[in-house]
């Protein structure tokens, strides 16, 4: 990857794991993956970003989501962010170190509504790979 | 006496007449000429020849052969009823003498009694030592399955019982009456001629004169049909009995009107009371009833005898040794002419061990699927807080290496994550020692354990000027493990505090409510809520929260049930979000 430019201008990642965020967010930096980094510490709140309908330069082209988190999970998140319908909507990379296999295929029903599901802790080559699946989604 | 054969008078108080050979008239005595004028005839010898004589000789023969002689006249009167009278001929001096009596009462008492005896089949019989005559009337004969002239003897009379027991007894019994005038009355079985066996009551009596049995007399009844029927009545009730009581139903009976209950032998087992115990009236009864299904068995009772529907119905009771049983009950209402009712008749059948298989299965049913439930929070567990952690560390020590992070910041996040991992690993210790230690229970005083609780945080309630009202009497107990409780308490009043609202100073109240079983205390807050149509199923679960609270660590109600269930009771929650939140703990009152 490049050193120069980034990928994105900006990326928000919601998880409850204050660890994860700051390991994930130095990952990121690494790689030069976005201008600007967003955490949410839970789900209602990024809920609530959405809900106050901020300037289209403020939304983030991505969203990295935590399946396990306090009061909205990640599922409950994403059924509520799509009653939202924003517009545009954008792309949700689900993120988790859950094995569970209630959750794999519950994945795998929501197929159309995520650009990919990324087991944790995420490696280089997956962030490659979201690289990769973000642009094929633009120009399709 | 004068051989004119004229009309003159007899001077005898009773009815007497004098004829010649034809039958005419020659002398009457006052009574004699009164019953010609109540026969409205003057010619004595139409009714002469009316007279049946009891031998064969007509009246011709018997003047002729001077034979004395019994017969009777049926004579009609004006309004057709029938009057008997008996002619009883005597001679003198070859002159016929008639005197006649009236029998027309005695004759029908006697022939009322022949009718009943016939209807009966009742037969007499006389024995007659001076003669060593035994004579049958026609029913004995008729009993005896012989022909109608059959002369009974004495010595073969009796070869008519049967042989053993019955022949042995009619012997016994009728010595016993030649020697001492004591009279019998036996059942005993005949073998008939025919050779038919026959139930008979056999009555004799005997006079005694001088000290010498000189007659015998008594009834032959045939009452093989009853006799029968008797036996194989209390054979089907002896055997319904063997079956009632080898079936443990008890059977009772409820006099309506008297408010008298009777019960069997059984129904004082199934209910554990002696009789003395038992009052026997219907308050007696419902004494016995478990108070939670007292109500619905009343209602029961009350529509069966309006007659509303059947009496069938399943109840608790208490025994007499304070155990719960299970009863059912059937019962049928029996009314008089009115309709009213007057009697209840019912039984009853202990039906608790099949009701404790039924709920052993249901438990089994629940705590495998609660196993379940445990287990998939153990996976949960395993999947994310082991997980997460040691994942984190993946990538906090593959970034290290690959020189992308500061040491420092490396080491404190490596030491965040290994102190998760050994909270977590602490509290999968203390759900695997609930799960796996049997702890003694007992009853146990639950204000005490408050109050010893509440101390221990003192500090912190008062400072967030919470309140508490405790309503729970002194003499409350539970059943349970004083540890598991006070962690229980400690995790209600905390997590109270906890969720209690920012502007709001929380106010909680402790109160009880008891039932023969159980002992509830709810827990009652003000505070925050939680909606529990989006939360119900996860709201006991493992590292569950909710409020995004940063204390939160999703432990403690995950606890809490854990340990209520491992003594046997549960915990419940109500809640409103804003409105406030109420835990109910269920401990059982006894093991």
């Amino acid at each position: 990857m490049s050193n120069t430019t980034h990928y994105f201008n900006r990326v928000a990642i919601i998880d409850d794991d204050f660890i994860f965020r700051n390991v994930f967010e130095m990952l990121l930096n690494a790689e030069n993956f976005s201008e600007k980094i967003l955490h949410f510490d839970h789900s209602a709140l990024a809920l609530d970003f959405f809900k106050t309908n901020p300037p289209a330069e403020e939304i983030p082209e991505l969203l990295f989501l935590d399946i396990n988190m306090p009061v909205l999970d990640g599922w409950q998140f994403l059924e509520e962010y799509l009653e939202l319908s924003p517009s545009p909507r954008v792309p949700v990379v689900m993120m988790s170190s859950s094995i569970d296999q209630q959750d794999l295929e519950k994945a795998k029903s929501y197929q159309d509504q995520l650009l990919a599901y990324i087991p944790k802790p995420p490696t280089e080559s997956d962030l490659q790979t979201i690289v990769a699946l973000f642009r094929k989604g633009e120009t399709a | 006496m004068s051989k004119e054969k004229t009309t003159t008078s007899i001077d005898l108080p009773w009815a007497v007449f004098q004829t010649d050979a034809t039958g005419k008239l020659l002398n009457g005595s006052p009574k004699a000429r009164d019953l010609m004028q109540f026969w409205r005839t003057t010619d004595l010898s139409t009714i002469i020849r009316a007279i049946e004589w009891n031998g064969p000789l007509n009246w011709e023969q018997l003047v002729q052969k001077e034979v004395p002689e019994v017969g009777y006249y049926k004579y009609y009167d004006s309004k057709s009823v029938i009057h008997w009278f008996r002619f009883s001929l005597q001679f003198q001096n070859a002159d016929p003498f008639i005197s006649v009596e009236d029998i027309t009462s005695r004759k029908m008492a006697n022939d009322l009694s022949n009718l009943a005896c016939e209807a009966a089949n009742v037969g007499s019989w006389e024995l007659d030592f001076l003669r060593n005559q035994l004579s049958w009337s026609d029913t004995v004969r008729e009993i005896h399955e012989v022909p109608k002239d059959y002369e009974p003897q004495l010595d073969t009379a009796i070869e008519f019982y049967k042989a053993g027991y019955h022949r042995d007894k009619i012997r016994e019994v009728v010595s016993l009456c030649i020697e001492t005038g004591e009279p019998y009355d036996g059942e005993l079985i005949i073998v008939t001629a025919k050779g038919n066996e026959k139930w008979v009551r056999a009555i004799g009596h005997s006079e005694i004169v001088n000290g010498v049995c000189t007659r015998m007399y008594g009834t032959f009844q045939d009452i093989d049909r009853q006799k029968k029927a008797e036996i194989e009545r209390h054979r089907l009730s002896e055997r319904m009995q063997v079956a009632v009581q080898s079936a443990k139903v008890g059977l009772w009976d409820l006099d309506i009107v008297n408010n008298v209950v009777h019960w069997d032998d059984v129904m004082y087992d199934l209910y554990d009371l002696k009789r003395d115990e038992f009052a026997g009236d219907f308050d007696a009864w419902e004494k016995t009833v478990h108070p939670d299904d007292k109500k619905e068995a009343l209602i029961n009772v009350e529509k069966a005898i309006s007659g509303e529907q059947e009496f069938n119905t399943v109840f608790r009771i208490i025994s007499g040794k304070g155990d719960i049983r299970y009863i059912t009950g059937k019962g049928e209402v029996f009314r008089n002419t009115k309709g009213e009712p007057i009697r209840m008749i019912g039984a009853n059948i202990d039906i608790t061990k099949i009701k404790r298989n039924e709920s052993r299965l249901r438990e089994l049913l629940e705590i495998t699927e609660k196993q379940n439930q445990s287990l998939l929070n153990f996976a949960h567990i395993v999947s994310h807080n082991l997980r997460s952690n040691s994942s984190n560390l993946g990538l906090l020590t593959s970034m290290f290496k690959a020189g992308k992070m500061p040491v420092d910041k490396a080491v404190e996040m490596i030491q965040v994550s290994a102190d998760r991992l050994e909270q977590t690993i602490t509290d999968l210790n203390e759900v695997v020692h609930i799960k796996t230690k049997d702890k003694h229970q007992a009853p146990l005083g639950f204000r005490q354990i408050l109050l010893e609780v509440m101390e221990g945080i003192n500090g912190t309630w008062s400072s967030a000027d919470a309140k508490l009202d405790l309503n729970i009497d002194a003499d409350l107990r539970v059943y349970g493990v004083k540890s598991y409780i006070e962690s229980v308490i400690h995790n209600m009043l905390t997590n109270a505090l906890k969720y209690s609202k920012t502007d709001t100073p929380l106010k909680l109240s402790v109160y009880a409510e008891t039932t023969y079983e159980e002992a509830r205390v709810y827990f009652k807050d003000n505070g925050r809520g939680i909606d529990l149509e989006k939360h119900k199923d996860k709201i006991f679960g493992m590292y569950k929260t909710f409020h995004g609270n940063p204390d939160a660590k999703g432990i403690g109600l995950f606890l809490s049930q854990n340990q209520m269930e491992s003594m046997g009771g549960k915990i419940t929650v109500e809640s409103q979000p804003n409105e406030g939140t109420t835990f109910c703990l269920h401990f059982k009152r006894q093991a």
